[in-house]
């Protein structure tokens, strides 16, 4: 009973999509039905880190409201340039991601490579910024939590005001990574062959995670570096 | 079962392909949003520039969600999944800003910025000059703070006063133990008087004290003015000139407080005058015993007992109380040193072994008599 199972599986061609490797798993009427599914649970992966940040968010709220001028005073350690930089790197990223899942979508190969590849090095660019101003805080004395020791903020709240920087801008990053990984994985899934225009929703799926990774410094940079 | 299952090609549904000169023109909005952004942070609009910075935020997000992130050209669910997570956040913010922002005692920071702003602005030149509101002002806070001892008029026969000794002052005696110049007396309720139930009043404002004491002097038939010596001794200048700020406060840092709140305390017995020393029970009465009734158990030491407002409380001396039930009887004895007396503002202990409550009770026999 097995065998024949597999057997009707294995030459059943018509679970494969075209052009691709890609089987449609039995469970999903059609391709349509499988990309929308997907599509639809990576959303609700994305709404659950909305709540994620949100929360931190929330925290930051309480916080600035019970010490705006500690969140003033202190937000003037941070470097206004280098966030403004990090800005316009990660929305160009999403520009690229953007198009690179458009060329996915048309089932150009190549240019679709390329545009990863530019998304790619967008992230390590954010991440190396990010490394000289976590660097230099470090120098200053600037740590998280119970580790600061910086005396040259004059107010005695600013550890409170680094300790969101860190935890805020840090997860951040920490998504940042994920998403090169995600990129690079999928990066080579492109170049190896594995899209159509029929089937590209692993690309599809993690240009969502980067626009989100995207979404959430559009929120961070004013919040954290433009306090009036 | 090959049939139902069969995948279609599906006509209908087909992936939006977005004009990539579309995702051009999104990002060129995107900076241009990022430029006004970053250049109004740069001015001061005062409440409106975190105002500005969220809804120009919004902005770039809605472009990356719509167009980026093609929830535009998305099906209903993607959309309500979305704008559910959004939905709630909003619950989260506004729920936790309807608590924090609407509270109307001050924030610590705020208040210690009141008290230091209100510290630095007290001019004790004047203060210290009786006027008609001031001595209102007092007779209120007298009511409040000062009448369970010294009683509603004044006259020290306040509900508290019978357990005091020395007794509150008689403010219409006329008698100042510290003199009755207006710096004086606002000296006395600021530093209290050491050996007394009279505590140090320093926590009131600065004004509240010379309020204090302008109504106080005012029960007196012995009010005399400041002298230039007694004015030397405030640190003021004079009248009509700014008299010194008077130095806000220190409060302990709450480390050093629990510091001293871990040591034990320390009581110091001279030696020579305590009764039986090598007494077994000596120690256990010293180590326990001593801080409230006292060396040999003469008492007069004087205790707050319950809040609202508290009752200073004296403990007697065992000399009289040869007859006790607690001085002839061992299981009394016990009783009361374990459980205390509640109300009354003896604690219990009931950490001592059979041998120790015998020593400590032959020893507090000992002490109710000669």
């Amino acid at each position: 009973m097995a065998r024949q199972l597999t057997g009707a599986l294995m030459s059943d061609h018509s679970h494969v999509v075209e052009g691709t490797n890609h089987v449609i798993p039995h469970h999903f009427s059609s391709a349509w039905h499988e990309f929308d599914a997907s599509k639809f649970g990576m959303w609700l992966f994305l709404v659950t880190e909305i709540l994620l940040f949100g929360g931190l968010f929330v925290a930051y709220t309480i916080f600035r409201g019970m010490y705006p001028q500690t969140f003033h005073l202190a937000h003037e350690e941070l470097n206004k340039t280098l966030g403004a930089v990090n800005t316009v790197v990660l929305l160009f990223s999403s520009l690229t991601m953007a198009v690179g899942v458009g060329y996915a979508q048309r089932n150009e190969r190549k240019k679709s490579v390329l545009m990863l590849v530019v998304t790619l090095l967008c992230a390590i660019t954010f991440l190396v910024v990010k490394y000289f101003e976590y660097s230099h805080k470090f120098h200053l004395g600037i740590f998280p939590a119970g580790f600061y020791k910086f005396e040259g903020i004059k107010d005695p709240r600013a550890g409170l005001f680094f300790s969101l920087y860190f935890m805020m801008t840090g997860l951040h990053g920490l998504h940042v990574l994920i998403g090169m990984i995600l990129i690079t994985w999928i990066l080579m899934r492109t170049r190896r062959g594995d899209f159509t225009e029929n089937y590209f929703t692993p690309v599809e799926l993690t240009g969502l995670y980067w626009h989100l990774v995207d979404l959430i410094w559009i929120f961070l940079f004013p919040l954290l570096y433009l306090i009036g | 079962m090959g049939d139902k299952h069969q995948p279609q090609h599906e006509h209908e549904h087909q992936h939006h392909l977005t004009p990539l000169t579309v995702y051009v023109k999104v990002f060129v909005g995107l900076i241009i949003l990022t430029a006004i952004t970053v250049g109004t942070s740069m001015f001061d609009f005062g409440i409106m520039n975190i105002v500005i910075a969220l809804a120009i935020a919004i902005m770039k997000a809605s472009l990356v969600i719509l167009f980026f992130m093609q929830l535009k050209y998305d099906d209903l669910g993607n959309k309500v999944a979305f704008a559910a997570s959004f939905g709630f956040l909003l619950i989260f913010i506004l729920l936790t800003g309807s608590d924090l922002f609407f509270r109307h005692d001050p924030t610590p920071v705020q208040a210690q910025e009141q008290k230091a702003a209100g510290a630095g602005a007290v001019d004790q030149n004047k203060l210290r000059i009786a006027t008609p509101e001031l001595v209102n002002k007092g007779r209120d806070i007298f009511k409040v703070q000062c009448a369970t001892c010294h009683g509603p008029e004044g006259k020290g026969n306040g509900v508290a006063a019978a357990a005091l000794n020395p007794k509150p002052r008689d403010f219409t005696s006329g008698y100042w133990k510290f003199g009755g110049a207006p710096t004086r007396v606002f000296h006395t309720i600021s530093t209290g008087s050491p050996g007394t139930a009279m505590a140090s009043f320093a926590g009131l404002a600065v004004e509240d004290r010379y309020a204090l004491a302008h109504y106080v002097r005012s029960l007196s038939p012995n009010h005399p003015d400041d002298t230039p010596e007694d004015l030397k001794a405030a640190g003021l200048t004079g009248e009509g000139k700014g008299g010194t700020a008077e130095k806000v406060q220190q409060e302990i840092p709450v480390e050093v407080a629990m510091e001293k709140m871990e040591e034990p305390d320390v009581v110091v017995i001279p030696e020579t005058q305590e009764k039986n020393p090598s007494h077994p029970g000596a120690a256990l009465f010293r180590n326990h015993c001593v801080q409230c009734h006292g060396l040999n158990g003469t008492g007069a030491t004087t205790s707050p007992v319950g809040v609202n407002p508290p009752v200073m409380l004296m403990t007697r001396s065992f000399m009289a109380m040869a007859k006790a039930s607690w001085a002839t009887n061992e299981t009394e004895f016990m009783k009361i040193v374990s459980q205390g007396t509640p109300g009354r503002g003896m604690p219990g202990f009931s950490d001592f072994t059979k041998q120790e409550w015998s020593a400590l009770y032959s020893y507090v026999k000992g002490l109710t008599g000669p």
